[in-house]
């Protein structure tokens, strides 16, 4: 098989976290009951206008400037127009020859894939098909998804494998979430994505005939769909064939894609500009409150805690979301240099454990173990007053009921003395006269006995090495 | 007299019509609404400037809870379930809404003729057409049924029914009243406006319908400064030369009395020429998308269909009438991709000629007056051709394509007996200055 160079291009829409609508005021709550949250102007009654959001431009600036765009000073509303039922004013109020954000780039993996465009638009409604049923035989359209506020982030077909595709997604989304733009929800539709397929045989050819697939709603299944249509292109061109331009559906129970259309059977839109609407103005007061907004990204966050002496692994776990790098960020400010690697592991090893059982949220979470814990713990370690077995034994505690470390290792009572721990031994030893007097000739292995003995009076509470330390000391041999 | 007994005398003058102006009376509503203000009245409100006017609306406005149909097939059985905002303000300043008047089909015509429920007469000459396509409502106030109409202006639909009834009509400036619950035909030229027997009337309604509304991104406050010190100059386009004698003769003697106290000039708006030719390419494109929403699926009228497709082709082949179609087909051929440029990109930059040809015109002239129509109301029937109906809008589209506010005042009678109407342009937001100057001609006319 001779290689071929891969070119896929995505289109992702995430749905803008914005408390109504774009051109009205109805609640952007598409998780309503069906046809709770709409209006004359979202189910387009004949002579209604739509008013901008403003709230959704800010927030399509926001995200701009997280994607590295130029935010354009002046955009312009346009009329996407077909039919469709989920589509009351048969237009979809879009953005094409002007749109908000232009150019731009995403990191991901230590590559750059760079951005074509980022545009504001509506969402249409839902339909649900009830044919052939009781008590509806058709197809009902809920409009409560209609009118909601969706940016459009177009890549350059920079992409050269499913894998990559499947990195920039999340790279993507985690930028979203990071600047709070987007729940970026791909079950729940907050987030979409589409993809442009070509391939080529070399650098100099121009870019292949690209088919576009939709209908991806998973990571995974952007990922299988363009692993697929990249082997059908490959076949088809190594068998003598051409890949023609069409638009193609994903179906993941088949694990193939079909062919939807072709591009002579592709809609003429007929865009332009929506009348009802006035240009975007984007001034510098707008520009400034969003850059201000923006808090620090992911890239920004794995770098500092890089620094920080993390390991890269640590630091990808550790930036995933924006509430955790927070917490982390927190933690790390209470901890001295030598501990932020500890810090980590208490945070990866340790609460991320817990959540992962717990139904709470990491902000909930956030609540009853707040930084300054993890910050004691690191200092209770490194002061060698807990160990790792009292790290486990308490750290259910601090999650349960909020309590701090300190105390909780007060509670169990010889971690941190060493006299306790004297005393435990000089008890075991008492038990285990033959143990002792064996280790005593040399015999090193002896002395396990003994130190079960004491782990176990002091309820996993003593450090191993310690009790091996006080051991050795009362036989004389340090 | 009561409120209530106002609007059912007025209400009983409807029902006795001839000349077929009214889609609709809305009798219970209205009666229930002057009682309303009669209560209001008698409580002491004085807030109240239009209490208990009967007022008519181009049936192209909505009302909550009331049809409203653009005079199609299409809209059968449609209520809507919001107020337009012209129609909150009327009745929150004591306006009584009788009930909703016969247009052209969504506005598309020059004569009403087209509307799915008849045409209307001209009360002036019932073997003639009231202009259109607010022909209702101009003939409504022509023949004395009620004081006053709200019409529309796309291209000169409230100028030249105006004209044609020997009554006051206005288009305001784009955006200077809210659009908001107007059923939209072409979004950037669309306007209502007032028709009244005076401009007295047409101010007294101006003033409680203009003004910007958050509803409406694309209105605007309007200028309140009024009228310049000193002599008035009055520009004359010399492109605006099509008309037929018996409108030249009189236009000529209206402005002849206008000479002896305002100055006369010359004007030059070359780029007119084309604004008939661009109109039917932007307003067809702008209707073909606003008009799309009419599906069958959410209200309205719903063909009997195999399936989704056949659905669209026979609701939308029924429910709309011949001039609604050939329009949406023009505009959608304008708009496709490939032609773009050609047509609707093209008409945008000629109108922006047109709009800075009117700048300049401004800067010499105070305002620019023409006749409103080229020629006086035709009998019904004898237009047919739709070019020909089309270039009937020759001298008021110009207004439309650049914004500005327009009126049509009755200037005199052909010698068939036929009003003409004068048109007078302003600047942009001038509307108040407009009016003002309006009322001075009406005065030189009306002296005679
Ligand atoms: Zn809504």
């Amino acid at each position: 098989m001779s290689d071929f160079i891969v070119s896929i291009g995505l289109e992702v829409h995430v749905q803008l976290k914005t408390k109504t609508k774009m051109f009205c005021s109805c609640a952007a709550d598409s998780q309503s009951p069906p046809n709770t949250n709409i209006c004359p102007v979202c189910t387009g009654q004949p002579g209604v206008l739509p008013v901008k959001n403003e709230e959704a431009v800010l927030l399509g600036i926001r995200a701009g400037l997280a994607l590295n765009c130029k935010i354009e000073k002046f955009s312009v509303f346009e009329r996407k127009n077909y039919f469709y039922p989920d589509l009351p004013k048969a237009y979809q109020i879009s953005q094409c020859e002007l749109p908000l954000a232009t150019g731009g780039f995403v990191e991901v993996n230590d590559r750059k894939v760079r951005l074509t465009r980022a545009h504001l638009e509506e969402d249409a409604g839902k339909l649900l098909h009830f044919i052939g049923s009781e008590p509806v035989d058709g197809s009902l359209v809920d409009l409560n998804r209609c009118g909601t506020p969706l940016l459009e982030i177009v890549s350059e077909p920079d992409i050269d494998s499913p894998q990559l595709a499947f990195d920039y997604l999340k790279t993507l989304r985690r930028i979203m979430r990071y600047a709070g733009v987007s729940d970026c929800d791909m079950e729940e539709g907050s987030l979409r994505c589409d993809c442009n397929i070509s391939i080529r045989r070399s650098e100099d050819e121009p870019l292949g005939v690209k088919a576009e697939i939709k209908n991806m709603n998973s990571f995974k299944e952007l990922k299988d769909a363009s692993a697929y249509e990249i082997e059908r292109q490959k076949k088809l061109v190594e068998g003598g064939g051409q890949v023609i331009q069409e638009t193609r559906l994903w179906n993941s129970s088949k694990g193939k894609t079909f062919s939807m259309r072709s591009k002579e059977e592709a809609a003429d839109y007929r865009y332009f500009p929506d009348p009802d609407l006035k240009p975007v103005y984007v001034s510098a007061g707008m520009l400034t409150k969003e850059k201000e907004a923006l808090p620090s990204l992911p890239l920004e966050m794995k770098k500092k805690f890089l620094s920080r002496g993390l390991s890269e692994y640590q630091a990808d776990i550790l930036t995933d979301e924006k509430v955790l790098a927070d917490y982390f960020d927190e933690v790390i400010a209470g901890v001295t240099p030598d501990g932020q690697e500890e810090a980590a592991n208490i945070v990866i090893s340790y609460l991320l454990a817990e959540f992962d059982q717990s139904a709470l949220s990491l902000e909930e979470l956030k609540k009853i173990v707040p930084p300054v814990h993890i910050c004691e713990l690191v200092k209770l370690r490194k002061e060698g007053k807990i160990n790792k077995q009292v790290l486990k034994t308490i750290f259910p505690k601090m999650v349960k009921d909020g309590a701090s470390p300190r105390d909780l290792a007060g509670d169990v009572d010889i971690v941190s003395d060493e006299s306790a721990i004297i005393k435990l031994a000089e008890e075991a030893v008492k038990a285990n006269t033959s143990s002792w007097e064996d280790y005593k000739s040399g015999k090193e292995k002896a002395s396990g006995r003994i130190v079960a003995h004491v782990m176990k009076e002091s309820r996993g509470a003593a450090d191993p090495a310690t009790v091996m330390k006080i051991l050795k000391r009362m036989a004389g041999k340090c | 007299m009561s409120v209530k007994e106002n609007i059912s005398s007025c209400i009983e003058r409807i029902k006795r019509d001839k000349t077929n102006s009214f889609i609709e009376i809305f009798e219970k509503r209205a009666l229930r609404k002057a009682e309303g203000i009669d209560s209001r009245l008698a409580s002491g409100d004085r807030n109240l400037p239009l209490a208990g006017e009967p007022v008519a609306i181009k049936d192209n406005m909505v009302i909550k809870g009331e049809a409203a149909g653009c005079a199609s097939r299409i809209l059968e059985g449609f209520v809507s379930p919001y107020d337009a905002e012209v129609v909150t303000r009327l009745e929150n300043a004591g306006a009584v809404i009788v009930g909703r008047t016969n247009m052209d089909e969504f506005a598309m015509g020059s004569s009403t003729e087209t509307s799915a429920f008849g045409p209307t007469r001209n009360p002036v000459d019932m073997e003639r057409v009231p202009g259109g396509s607010s022909g209702g409502s101009a003939a409504a106030v022509a023949s004395g049924l009620v004081p006053y109409s709200l019409g529309s202006d796309t291209g000169g639909s409230i100028r030249q029914p105006a004209s044609f009834c020997g009554i006051c009509g206005m288009k305001p400036t784009y955006g200077v009243v809210s659009r908001y619950g107007l059923i939209a035909f072409a979004s950037s030229l669309d306007q209502i406006g007032p028709f009244a027997k005076d401009m007295d009337g047409i101010e007294k309604i101006f003033n409680i319908i203009a003004g910007k509304d958050e509803k409406d991104e694309t209105s605007r406050e309007i200028e309140k400064l009024s009228g310049k010190k000193g002599k008035l100059v009055c520009g004359i386009p010399k492109e605006f030369s099509g008309s037929s004698p018996e409108v030249k003769e009189v236009f000529d003697k209206a402005v002849k009395k206008l000479s002896r106290d305002f100055e006369i000039i010359d004007v030059s708006l070359p780029s007119t020429e084309y604004a008939v030719s661009i109109y039917y390419i932007i307003a067809p494109s702008e209707a073909s998308s606003n008009l799309s929403r009419f599906d069958g699926i959410r209200y309205g009228f719903r063909a009997e269909s195999e399936d989704l497709i056949d659905g669209y082709f026979k609701t939308r082949g029924q429910g709309f009438g011949d001039e609604v179609k050939r329009r949406i087909m023009l505009g959608a051929f304008a708009l496709s991709s490939g032609y773009y440029d050609a047509y609707y990109m093209k008409a945008l930059k000629v109108r922006r000629l047109i709009k800075n040809e009117f700048d300049s015109a401004f800067q010499k002239a105070d305002v620019i007056i023409s006749p409103t129509s080229p020629r006086t109301a035709f009998k019904l029937g004898e237009i047919t051709d739709p070019l020909s109906l089309y270039l009937q809008d020759v001298y008021t589209i110009p207004a439309n394509m650049a914004g500005l506010p327009a009126v049509s005042i009755p200037c005199g009678k052909d010698p068939a007996g036929l009003p003409v109407g004068f048109q007078i342009m302003a600047p942009r937001a001038r509307d108040i200055f407009l009016i003002e100057t309006a009322k001075k001609f009406e005065a030189v006319f009306s002296n005679e």
